[in-house]
């Protein structure tokens, strides 16, 4: 893991945008309602500065993610067969986030 | 998720009932590991959801489109198949689908041996329910229902 701490000006605005995320999408099972939720589109829409902050909560707190890892860095490095393992994917995307120098 | 969190998800659902009433039961504890369509399909391993992400399991062969015929399908795959009622049935478990505005699947949920209903409410807990105790805007209404045999509902 990185050992700068991240501009707190995006770290706030992404901790609002996820705590508005979390409260629009309490008990939703339809992921495309989820991932299209204004707040998680903005949060897609702050680009690499959200990934530091993004694989953070993956690693604490779980979480429907895996959208905007996809959208923002145009990658996908989870199997076909591990799709719908939130664990494992989380695994997969911080090995990759590592890689990246995103972690 | 404390205690007034789940309430929160509850007091979306009206026709749940009063915690404590004996309308409904928690079953489990909150966990992302799976949600209501894989509760609905007996597993807790994964989610399932047709997004266009491809972010969610969805069987293979299966259009991966939040419709009701491709929800049919994915439960097909794992020997269910349309009936007209979701009364309980000897011989036989039942899931039921549920969908929104434009007959979008938002929910499903699976019948237990006692003829009541076991669904998972996205991340958070699973309950114990009748039919129509998750109806509302979250999950829509239950509208088809689907059916396959197992001896353990005699």
């Amino acid at each position: 893991m990185s050992t700068s701490e991240p501009d707190p000006l995006p770290l706030q605005k992404f901790e609002e945008l996820r705590a508005e995320w979390k409260r629009g999408t309490l008990g939703e099972s339809d992921l495309d309602a989820i991932c299209m939720h204004p707040a998680y589109q903005q949060i897609i829409g702050m680009g690499e500065h959200a990934l530091p902050f993004i694989c953070r909560e993956m690693n604490e707190h779980s979480g429907d993610w895996f959208w905007a890892l996809k959208a923002i860095t145009g990658d996908d490095p989870v199997l076909e067969e591990d799709r719908g393992q939130v664990k494992r994917m989380a695994e997969v995307w911080l090995s990759w986030a590592k890689d990246h120098g995103f972690d | 998720m404390d205690l007034i969190e789940e309430f929160a998800v509850i007091l979306e659902l009206p026709n749940l009932g009063v915690p404590g009433s004996g309308s409904f039961r928690k079953t489990s504890d909150r966990t992302p590991a799976y949600n209501c369509i894989a509760w609905a399909a007996g597993e807790t391993h994964r989610r399932w959801w047709p997004d266009q992400m491809k972010t969610g399991y969805w069987p293979k062969g299966i259009p991966r489109e939040s419709t009701l015929a491709a929800f049919v399908q994915a439960f097909g795959t794992l020997g269910y198949e349309p009936c007209d009622k979701p009364k309980l049935e000897a011989g036989f478990e039942k899931v039921a689908i549920y969908v929104g505005e434009g007959d979008k699947p938002k929910h499903a949920a699976r019948q237990l041996p006692n003829g009541r209903w076991a669904s998972k409410l996205g991340d958070e807990i699973d309950i114990e329910h009748d039919l129509n105790g998750v109806e509302g805007t979250i999950y829509g209404k239950a509208v088809r229902f689907l059916k396959r045999k197992n001896e353990v509902f005699g």
